[in-house]
């Protein structure tokens, strides 16, 4: 983590400063991590709640790796306790083979569409058919109109 | 979930001046089409793309199951409204998906909707869209005269034509009853 706390017209030690009053660390901290230092969690977190970014950004290969369920599931199974690592990889092994069987391919061929909607979270069961159906038909006429040059 | 930083304090910014473009005074009431018209967005009633029937059906199944959308047609944004909400909540929608573009919010989560997938906006920037569509409707200068002629969040709902939810949403987070006691 690095700031450049450097404000223009003023020294820099006088920014630095107030960069620390700002964010509500001291100066001496603030001072340490802007030179490399690693800062503690406390001052760590304050400084990414100054700074109006997640904390998750500094761990960028654990926040952007992508599990599948499966994949998921496996790590839980290996993570419990009452599982020797034996058992967990047969279990692991039967949910491979289970996933592979029943999983329905994810649209092969199907761009998604681009589309951005305001709907409610939680959709009821025939509402997802209903609503999948109406946005692409929506969006199907859109292109023709557009294409007509009707709007 | 919270705001970034700054995020309020540069929302009340950037509506005043979308307002100051449009030629709006601090008080006036915004009409979200002139503000589509603005930004260059059409806005479509759905209606008009599928048939009413349908969307009364979806209704049925699931009240507010669809408000709004924004799609993305040969380079152009096309907001959608649901014929079927008050003008207060089309306003809201219509304000919120307008957000999204000001906030230049890119479509990069996936969400699939019975096996359809769409590409959309990550949750937090649905909350800055919502955060920043009730402050372009509703911005604090706004909300303080309307507190000094001794309004509370029904009659500014009224008066400029947003639903009670963001009037009470906004009069209570902006502190302005508070601010306006303390002269």
């Amino acid at each position: 983590m690095s700031c450049h706390c450097s404000g223009s017209g003023s020294p820099p030690g006088e920014s630095l400063r107030q960069a620390a009053v700002e964010a509500g660390v001291s100066f001496s901290t603030l001072t340490r991590v802007e030179a490399g230092a690693q800062p503690d969690l406390a001052t760590f977190t304050r400084l990414c709640a100054w700074l109006g970014v997640s904390p998750s950004r500094f761990f960028t290969p654990t926040a952007t790796r992508q599990m599948s369920p499966l994949d998921q599931a496996i790590t839980h199974l290996h993570a419990d306790p009452r599982l020797t690592d034996d058992a967990a990889n047969k279990i692991s092994s039967v949910l491979r083979d289970l996933y592979d069987a029943l999983a329905k391919e994810a649209v092969p061929g199907v761009p998604a569409l681009a589309c951005h909607l305001r709907a409610a979270s939680v959709l009821r069961p025939g509402v997802p058919q209903r609503l999948a159906d109406l946005l692409t038909d929506m969006n199907t006429e859109l292109e023709r109109l557009v294409e007509a040059g009707e709007l | 979930m919270t705001l970034p930083r700054g995020f309020k304090a540069n929302a009340e910014r950037e509506a005043l001046r979308l307002r100051r473009e449009l030629d709006l005074g601090d008080t006036d009431a915004l009409n979200v089409d002139d503000l589509a018209d603005h930004l260059k967005v059409k806005i479509v009633s759905a209606e008009k793309l599928v048939s009413r029937t349908r969307l009364e059906e979806l209704e049925r199944v699931q009240a507010y199951a669809f408000s709004a959308a924004t799609f993305q047609v040969s380079g152009r944004n096309i907001v959608v409204t649901n014929p079927l909400r008050t003008a207060g909540r089309r306003a809201s929608d219509v304000a919120h998906e307008l957000s999204h573009l000001v906030l230049k919010h890119d479509l990069t989560e996936i969400r699939e909707v019975n096996g359809m997938p769409f590409r959309t906006c990550r949750p937090d920037e649905e909350e800055q869209a919502t955060a920043f569509g009730g402050t372009l409707m509703l911005p604090r200068p706004l909300l303080l005269g309307a507190v000094r002629r001794q309004w509370g969040p029904t009659q500014i709902a009224e008066h400029y034509g947003v639903t009670e939810e963001m009037a009470r949403y906004r009069y209570n987070t902006t502190g302005v009853a508070k601010q306006v006691r303390g002269r």
